[in-house]
């Protein structure tokens, strides 16, 4: 008598060539991040925005030399601005990159998740991108958008085309700065969560890799050639460049290039090493 | 050592973890029998002091568990899940669980040496936990229960992940110690494996106690209880038409363009006994036969209803 | 953690001589050391570790689950709470202490005698504070770890948030940081005379001292008593639910 296995039946229809798994594993990442407290640090870091959003409107009510403007800092809404903006959101910037970041590949090799994505058509790059998306998600949220929701506010407010013709190059230095910010401080994050199986160790040590040698840079600052050591000398440096001020450091701005494109090659590297779908136990 | 549950009810928030259970538990193997989520895991952190009861008592032979720390020298535990400080070997873990009992070095070592040699983990005793293999692991954590010796055990589980030798072994010594009087609590979603180590189980299902007592009687209502069977075949009216006149069957529904029926009888022996007969006799060919609901949920479900 | 300890001791070094081949002008070695040992060693090592192994002392166990096995030994609950701390306690002094002795002693070699000698009884007092920090510090973090999803956020947050923040509030504020004590029991901060970004800071940082040497003491004692006795009893206070699967 013939027994028929009915328990499976085929998919007819056509698969995606080219599935786009990292949006995929993006997006997940964003929601599961956002369970994470991101909610508290996004309302922390709107309150620089509001009093930045407070200066340009006090400025362009009263000018930049009015009473009113003064006591707003006296500050001119010029390059310097909006370098500045970027800069004061670092502290910030580095707890939503601990909150949103040091879980993102930690977990997933925890709880043995890699072999399931790497079980499907999910490469390297795929899980890469849709990790690092997640990053810039957030990051982008407190530093990049806002920022040039201020150079549209301050362009609206002004209302001259003086402006914006004169300042026309700060919403691309304002994009090359976020990137540089987040590629390096990211990628660092990255290798950190996806050496550490622990997220409050990942958390601590991207924490003291960024201000250690901030810290012994400003305690020897008769050397300041030397910088370069410090991530974040390096990104205000180069941000310095992109925003055609004076650079704050004497170590040139190629060295600061160069020195996080090494940082972030290094990085590449770790993460390509450490992110494999198995994992010998000695 | 006697188990005893009065009026016991654990709640997170709204959520019932176990509810107004009250049993007893006499020395020898008992095992707990519910589908997951069911509350064994619960029950069994409330027996071992690791939660506080929301309402009810408990208590091991007249004393109170909760924050009694003196009397967990009694109490072996053998959890559900796949936990370990990673970074021990195995032997460093039963000689450290060991230490934590109270025990000397020396007694400690000379204890593990036992429980380590009974689980046959001896060869690999020196290396990571982090590179054992499942079934491995749950050695270890056997080993880790009676090495101290309790006079009471609860074992989450215990047998997940093991291979059938692994699987006899640990049978063999959970019954050899509900044998020599010791107290033995198993609990397990799977009916045979209970049945391989005791009669008497006790059945929880949403927190809640079903039936305490023998196997066999918990058996008999299974097999009393009805059961859906779907049939496919060539020739579903002829099928459905024998079918019908046979007082077992309680229910037929019936689905001409996929020649399948699924039928509902009360009497799930005495129906598969009949069945190959109605088939022959009628020259009908038999495709497929399968019960949507012979598994222990289906029988939970029967039970609580 | 010990990579942390390596990382910034060995970090320091090379930019002491750096700085010394360069010849840098501006700051002396011991004047140097002063401003590692208080802005890298009291303000940014002393936090991180204390968060680092405070932070772990429940919740690492809550995490990977294997309380279970903690719970259910014969052993009071304080007391399984007490050796973790402990444990904690030592590991992280003896990080912290290493890496400090470390810089001395290769700072003071590498700068010949520059009166090094005379600066032995202030490392001791260095020693302490920072002994004394993480004596606050630690169940400090501990309670955080046990009672919070996110610690090491709110870790930071206090630390290099609010304890930062407040040091630039005039009044009487800053006299609900646990830092504030321990500046107060740092060795000659005065002494930070340098150009630096940094002593620019400390100067801010460090105002009069407000309170004597034993109330000081007295404060951080009271306080290291008051978290202990938290964390201490954190696992009679609240029931962990762990995770199943």
């Amino acid at each position: 008598m013939p027994i028929y296995e009915r328990s499976y039946l085929s998919w007819e229809g056509q698969l995606l060539d080219k599935p786009r798994t990292w949006w995929i594993i993006g997006r997940t990442g964003v929601r599961l991040a956002w369970k994470k407290s991101v909610a508290l640090l996004l309302i922390l870091a709107a309150v620089p925005f509001i009093f930045r959003a407070g200066q340009i409107y006090l400025s362009s009510r009263m000018g930049n030399t009015s009473f009113l403007a003064e006591l707003a800092e006296g500050i001119q809404i010029d390059a310097g601005f909006f370098m500045s903006f970027m800069k004061d959101q670092t502290f910030l910037l580095l707890l939503i990159l601990i909150v949103c970041g040091a879980g993102l590949i930690a977990n997933d090799r925890k709880f043995k998740a890699l072999p399931i994505y790497f079980s499907k058509p999910v490469g390297f790059w795929d899980y890469l991108i849709g990790k690092f998306l997640v990053i810039v998600c957030y990051g982008g949220v407190i530093t990049v958008i806002p920022a040039i929701l201020l150079f549209i506010g301050q362009i609206l407010l002004t209302g001259t085309p003086g402006y914006f013709s004169r300042y026309y190059y700060v919403p691309f230095s304002i994009l090359g700065l976020g990137a540089a910010t987040l590629v390096t401080l990211g990628g660092i994050m990255l290798v950190l969560s996806a050496l550490s199986r622990g997220t409050r160790s990942a958390a601590i040590i991207f924490f003291a890799l960024v201000y250690i040698p901030e810290m012994l840079r400003r305690i020897f600052s008769g050397m300041n050639d030397w910088g370069w050591i410090s991530i974040r000398a390096n990104i205000l440096q180069l941000g310095a460049i992109l925003f055609g001020l004076r650079r704050p450091y004497p170590f040139p701005g190629c060295l600061a290039f160069l020195s996080l494109a090494v940082v972030t090659a290094a990085c590449l590297a770790v993460l390509r090493h450490q992110i494999r779908p198995t994992e010998v136990v000695k | 050592m006697t188990v005893e549950v009065k009026q016991l009810s654990k709640w997170y928030g709204q959520v019932i973890g176990v509810n107004h259970l009250t049993f007893t538990i006499e020395p020898g193997v008992t095992g707990f029998l519910g589908p997951n989520g069911a509350g064994k895991t619960t029950l069994l952190r409330l027996l071992t002091g690791q939660l506080k009861p929301s309402q009810g008592t408990i208590s091991l032979n007249g004393e109170e568990v909760w924050n009694n720390h003196r009397l967990f020298h009694q109490i072996g535990y053998c959890p559900e899940q796949d936990v370990f400080w990673n970074f021990h070997s195995g032997w460093n873990f039963v000689v450290s669980m060991l230490r934590m009992q109270g025990y000397s070095r020396e007694e400690a070592e000379i204890r593990a040496e036992k429980a380590v040699e009974a689980v046959g983990m001896w060869d690999v005793r020196n290396n990571r936990i982090g590179s054992y293999s499942k079934g491995m692991r749950q050695r270890i954590k056997l080993a880790q229960i009676w090495a101290h010796d309790p006079r009471i055990l609860f074992l989450d589980e215990p047998l997940n992940g093991l291979d059938p030798i692994g699987r006899k072994s640990a049978i063999d010594l959970i019954k050899k110690m509900g044998a020599g009087g010791k107290t033995v609590v198993v609990s397990s979603h799977i009916l045979h494996e209970i049945e391989e180590m005791t009669d008497t189980i006790i059945l929880i299902n949403h927190g809640r106690m079903l039936a305490q007592g023998n196997i066999y009687e918990i058996r008999g209502l299974i097999d009393t209880h009805p059961l859906q069977v779907t049939i496919q075949c060539d020739n579903v009216n002829v099928l459905t038409t024998e079918l019908l006149g046979y007082e077992y069957v309680q229910s037929i529904q019936f689905d001409r363009v996929q020649n399948r029926l699924t039928v509902e009888t009360n009497r799930p022996d005495e129906f598969h006994l009949r069945l190959p007969r109605i088939l022959s006799e009628n020259k009908i060919n038999l495709q497929s036969l399968w019960s949507p609901d012979e598994n222990l949920d289906a029988i939970f479900d029967y039970l609580v209803r | 953690m010990m990579i942390l300890g390596l990382f910034s001791v060995g970090l320091s070094l090379v930019f002491f001589v750096l700085h010394s081949l360069l010849g840098g002008t501006e700051l002396s070695a011991s004047e140097a050391f002063y401003e590692i040992s208080f802005s890298l060693f009291l303000h940014l090592l002393l936090p991180l570790i204390s968060a680092l192994i405070g932070t772990g002392i429940i919740a690492n166990e809550v995490e990977e689950r294997t309380l279970i096995y903690l719970l259910t030994r014969p052993q009071p609950k304080w007391k399984i709470i007490l050796a973790k701390t402990l444990a904690g306690y030592i590991t992280a002094g003896l990080i912290l202490l290493i890496a400090l002795l470390a810089t001395y002693s290769v700072m003071s070699a590498l700068a010949g005698d520059q009166g090094w000698m005379t600066l032995f009884s202030d490392l001791s007092r260095i020693c302490g504070v920072l002994l004394l920090g993480l004596l606050v510090y630690l169940p400090l973090f501990g309670v955080l770890g046990a009672f919070l999803k996110k610690p090491v956020l709110a870790g930071l947050l206090f630390t290099f948030g609010w304890e930062n923040l407040v040091a630039y509030i005039p009044g009487k504020i800053r006299l609900f940081t646990v830092v504030h004590y321990l500046h107060d029991l740092f060795p000659h901060f005065r002494k930070v005379r340098g150009n630096s970004e940094t002593a620019f800071f400390l100067n801010i940082f460090i105002t009069d001292q407000d309170l004597s040497t034993p109330i000081s003491i007295s404060i951080l004692v009271l306080l290291a008593a008051l978290f202990t006795g938290l964390l201490l009893s954190v696992l009679y206070l609240r029931e962990y639910r762990l995770e199943q699967n």
